[in-house]
């Protein structure tokens, strides 16, 4: 009789275990300070943010001690702490820290401070650093579950918004619907193969056509989850109607979480010979597909929310190249990219949204390119920083985005998908259009009618700003170190893909 | 030493410095001169060190050394860094004990063989690359070398040098950096933001030209448009937007089908490498013709773009016409270098094939005449002052596609040098619009006349300026246009003129027709000179302009001083420097073509 509960392998879930602590923590914290919570700026309230982001650092801590140790399968094959799972909790710690730190002031300008909604950041973190780390389909589903209701109940946060409540019940619908696609296609995978390790899923006998339909099933979950078209309909509503921080978390943490099990997924899957070449051609397809249609869409947005809705489509076609370069038959590539461009992806978007919700009250008035207009003279750094960010997603060096693209691109030619690379090139053309559109009104366009009002971003949400945006030029300019941990994190955890 | 990183990054550095919130205006706009002027000092520097150095290679010192030496002594490095680490390694996984010994597994023993294989291969490769580039012959005209791995991941390394191509550039690039931000004073909207994305354009285009490795190129490259775009954008005229936009576009797209074909370039060589001095040493050998021909009209749109080529020329009369003066000047005097120079660095010395085959004579030829012309002939047509001045610098361009398109010495000495001194003519016509135009708040050729009178100094340097553009002898525009005309007139090199039987065209009509261009630079800008400085006081207002200020004078007299020196001395001052190097292109160029 094998230890049900092995106290040594603890240390592997601590950051996770330290997440859920403090989002109970400030759940129970709240409660007592539900008394003071007039005036709602007072001191008391203060300690909501200052303990989850100390819960937060302290996760980050232990995962930063545990930063290349030897990979370990742990719980009896339910979870791996590999150098992986490491990267992509950190990348979703740091999306989570940048909205703690962002929504503070961002939530007291809306009225709407309350305790829950740091506990549900919280939940949905430790949740999503499990799906990182899960090798296991039941710990897959339950923790895909923990972090997706945290998130519908966060997107439809604002609930006497009308637009938000519809955002947030057409997120919360489809993505019912995606996790019992993926449910079906799970239980599929267990029935063609007799058993729930992913890592034995990819090395087990199977029974063929069962597998491919479990695959197919799955698959269509997770393109749900990190919105490939043509899965995307409900990412323009639910990021529009959600709190505008929500959507910046949302657009960050969900889809590395989702990059994060589905890295794994496929890796792991591909090894079956018959799955691997059909899976690199379904995805080069859904890839491309999501790429031009993205970029299309946003072409003709007329509010930025939306704009950056569909970028964030767009950006997940770009993520999809690194997948299909890694399980190409021609196994020249490697999916280390991801987890770099996962990196610059969160902090210029998450930077983006973090701008566009410190230029005013959420609303649509607010979120249209017209409420941009001339904020380079009303608020210099603010919109330097959007520049910042603009530039680095349509991928113009020297930032961040412009690396995570090349090495992409480079990797899609390695595998032989150069055509997938063409297309990442031209549609990063068109993208450059909307994401400059911007630029021109926040630089050169007088402030007219419709300007919103900019006033002074909280402290937090300055310094998260600042700090995002300066990330981004330093690794635009010094990319190597990111590059060589993100090469590492793949070959520690899958061999050399 | 790293000099050259200095000058490249010396604006930047300023550019930091005044935009701390420290500074009063005055202060800060003093700061900005002074770090473009110690720039201005360093490139001044290295151009004395480098004449020197061409004059007595073998005898040639520290920075000052070739490439080819540098280079070479990069290979032992890398070698004797590889030992070391090597020995780290093993010495790492050294068994502690006997027991240990035995107790090694097959599969790590495999895994060492491979984990130390690589180590020793990765540093094979990159001084193998380093052997291929040290004997390319170019390399030893290459001088303030500087190389280190940039970004290994992508074999992209910092590799800067100059040699006789683009110091003459580099220098310009300093001088107007100085005379530009002086001119700049009366910017008083969002001073220091101009002033730090002026130095950092200076920076870009510093770096554009030292820039030995592709990638670094396209990145210095790209540095270079979003500042321009936010120059014009922000500072222009009323239509400034549609400009700014209309600029960033074209240009943006010619930079896209550039990293195209640079990332062909990367992938077809093996080991992969963007080093260009390495790629001059493998492509010409390696390419089939028809890889060649399309990777050169990938780049020739993405350097015509920038020159500008026709059809490509749209955006610049606009671009010219809404940018303020100080960018029309940068913009015209060495904006529009980097696209001949990519032709020069890049095209030709990676594709001598392509760039030699018969058609593409034909074409960059023929182009080159409708540069020439057609230029010519849409200026004569300016009712703008500033317009007629950017369709002159289209026809300008044209001589130098020509100097190319013959590559005879003399044809390719004179392209070279047509660049450096349009770069000085053009852009004082375009200080001399701008100084017009802040008297008299219009650019309106009909509605000028006898400002001679009023304003005679700035008059007579103007002259210069015009006569220069027009390429009157004993002015610095007559040397350039007349080796471009005998070397591409040259029936014995010049691949226009040589008949056709020796692989030349024996199209000596082109030439003619070119020489068009400079009757019709006499007439435009002699017609000109009399619509706006002859003849009466149209306008009373006239009759109460200042003549020049001080901060005019210092951004106009120098380069009159240059038009003059270069054009009396050509030799001793420039061509006897950019000459060896430029030799050694078109040789290199001519033997990988067959020729």
């Amino acid at each position: 009789m094998t230890n049900p509960f092995p106290l040594e392998e603890v240390r592997c879930i601590l950051p996770v275990l330290l997440l859920f602590a403090a989002a109970t923590a400030v759940l129970i914290a709240d409660l007592f300070l539900r008394g003071w919570n007039e005036p709602a700026s007072g001191p008391p309230k203060r300690l909501l943010p200052m303990l989850s982001i100390l819960g937060a650092g302290a996760a980050g801590f232990f995962l930063w001690r545990d930063w290349g140790s030897a990979p370990a399968v742990v719980f009896h094959g339910a979870l791996r702490a590999d150098a992986f799972a490491h990267a992509m909790t950190a990348i979703i710690l740091l999306g989570t820290l940048l909205t703690l730190v962002t929504t503070a002031a961002y939530l007291r300008r809306h009225g709407t401070e309350h305790g829950e909604f740091y506990a549900l950041i919280l939940y949905a973190a430790g949740g999503m650093a499990l799906f990182a780390a899960a090798n296991n389909l039941i710990v897959l589903f339950v923790s895909l579950e923990t972090f997706s209701l945290a998130v519908y109940i966060l997107a439809g946060y604002f609930r006497d918004e009308k637009r938000a409540v519809e955002g947030a019940l057409k997120y919360f619908i489809m993505g019912g619907l995606a996790s019992g696609f993926l449910l079906l296609g799970l239980a599929f995978l267990f029935g063609a193969s007799g058993t729930i390790r992913l890592d034995d899923l990819g090395r087990s006998p199977i029974d063929q056509p069962l597998f491919l339909a479990g695959l197919g099933l799955s698959m269509t979950g997770f393109g749900f989850k990190v919105g490939v078209f043509p899965f995307h309909s409900w990412i323009p509503d639910a990021y529009e109607g959600a709190p505008t921080l929500v959507t910046g978390f949302m657009s960050v943490t969900v889809k590395t979480a989702g990059f994060a099990a589905l890295v794994r997924f496929v890796l792991e899957l591909s090894r079956q010979a018959e799955a691997g070449p059909a899976l690199a051609q379904v995805l080069a397809w859904l890839s491309a597909g999501t790429m031009i249609f993205g970029n299309a869409v946003a072409l003709v947005q007329g509010s930025v929310k939306r704009m950056l809705a569909y970028s964030a489509i767009s950006h997940t076609g770009y993520l999809l190249i690194g997948l299909v370069a890694a399980i190409a038959p021609e196994r020249g590539g490697s999916s280390a990219p991801v987890v770099f461009y996962l990196l610059s992806y969160t902090l210029m978007t998450f930077g983006a949204f973090a701008v566009l919700g410190s230029i005013g009250q959420d609303g649509p008035e607010n979120e249209t390119f017209e409420a941009f207009h001339g904020l380079s003279q009303r608020r210099p750094l603010l919109a330097f920083a959007m520049l910042v960010f603009m530039i680095s997603l349509a991928g113009i060096p020297p930032t961040a985005g412009f690396w995570g693209k090349l090495y992409l691109f480079r990797e899609a030619v390695y595998a032989g998908y150069w055509p997938l690379a063409l297309v990442g090139i031209l549609t990063s053309i068109v993208s450059v259009y909307y994401y400059l559109r911007l630029v021109v009104v926040m630089y050169m366009q007088p402030a007219g009618e419709g300007a919103s009002a900019a006033p002074a971003p909280g402290w937090g949400a300055a310094l998260a700003t600042a700090a995002a945006a300066a990330a981004v030029i330093a690794i635009g300019f010094f990319p190597q170190t990111l590059l060589d941990q993100s090469v590492a994190s793949i070959q520690a955890a899958f061999g050399a893909r | 030493m790293y000099t050259l990183t200095w000058l490249t990054f010396f604006p930047l550095l300023t550019a930091g410095v005044i935009l701390l919130p420290i500074w009063p205006k005055s202060v800060m706009k003093f700061l900005a001169v002074v770090g473009a002027f110690i720039t201005f000092i360093i490139a001044t520097g290295i151009a004395r060190d480098y004449s020197d150095a061409e004059r007595s290679p073998g005898a040639a010192q520290g920075p000052a050394r070739g490439a080819d030496a540098v280079l070479k002594e990069l290979i032992e490095s890398e070698l004797v860094q590889l030992g070391s680490g090597l020995i780290d390694q093993v010495r790492a996984r050294l068994p502690k004990s006997a027991d240990e010994v035995k107790s090694v597994s097959e599969d790590t023993r495999k895994a060492l063989l491979v984990e130390l294989g690589k180590k020793g291969f990765h540093a094979w490769e990159r001084a193998s690359e380093l052997v291929v580039a040290s004997s390319v012959p170019q390399a030893s005209r290459l001088r303030y070398v500087e190389f280190a791995p940039w970004i290994g991941q992508f074999k992209i390394n910092y590799f800067m040098a100059v040699d006789g191509l683009s110091l003459p550039l580099v220098w310009l690039t300093a001088l107007l950096g100085v005379l530009c931000l002086v001119y700049s004073w009366t910017i008083d909207q969002g001073t220091k933001a101009y002033y730090a994305l002026f130095l950092i354009l200076e920076t870009g285009l510093i770096g554009v030209f030292c820039a030995l490795d592709f990638f670094l190129f396209y990145v210095f490259w790209e540095i270079v448009l979003l500042p321009m775009w936010f120059l014009i954008g922000i500072w222009g005229g009323p239509n400034r937007i549609y400009a700014a936009i209309k600029f960033f576009i074209y240009t943006l797209v010619g930079s896209v089908i550039m990293l195209l074909a640079m990332l062909v370039f990367y992938f077809k060589t093996e080991p992969h490498t963007f080093n260009i001095i390495t790629l001059m040493g493998l492509t010409p050998l390696t390419y089939s013709l028809q890889l060649q021909t399309m990777l050169f009209l990938a780049l020739f749109i993405g350097f015509a773009i920038k020159v500008p080529v026709f059809p490509f020329h749209t955006w610049l009369p606009d671009a010219h016409v809404e940018a303020p003066t100080a960018i029309s000047v940068v913009l015209a005097g060495v904006l529009l270098k980097m696209g001949g120079y990519g032709f020069f660095r890049f095209s030709y010395p990676l594709l001598p094939q392509a760039a030699t085959q018969r058609g593409m004579i034909w074409f960059i030829a023929i182009l080159a005449l409708i540069n020439i012309v057609y230029g010519a002939f849409c200026a004569m047509a300016q009712k703008d002052f500033k317009k007629l001045v950017a369709y002159s610098s289209v026809s300008h361009m044209g001589y130098v596609l020509l100097g190319l398109a013959s590559l005879s010495y003399m044809g390719i000495d004179g392209a070279v040098l047509q660049m450096f001194t349009h770069g000085i003519s053009s852009a004082m016509l375009f200080f001399i619009v701008g100084v017009i135009y802040d008297r008299a708040h219009h650019r309106d050729l009909d509605r000028f006349g006898g400002i001679g009178l009023q304003m005679p100094w700035y008059t007579g340097i103007a002259t210069v300026g015009f006569f220069t553009s027009l390429g009157l002898p004993g002015l610095c525009g007559f040397i350039s246009e007349v080796l471009v005309f005998l070397g591409s007139w040259d029936t014995s090199m010049s691949l226009i003129t040589t008949p056709a039987g020796d692989k030349g065209l024996g199209a000596r009509w082109i030439v003619y027709v070119s020489l068009l261009g400079v009757v019709l630079a006499a007439v435009y800008i002699l017609w000109t000179i009399q619509r706006v400085y002859l003849g009466n006081v149209k306008d009373e207002h006239y009759k109460h302009f200042p003549d020049l200020s001080f901060r005019e004078v210092v951004a106009l007299v120098p380069l009159a001083f240059l038009c003059v020196v270069i054009g009396l001395l050509p030799n001793p001052t420039i061509l006897n420097h950019i000459d060896p190097s430029l030799r050694e292109l078109t040789d290199m160029v001519r033997k990988a073509a067959g020729l």
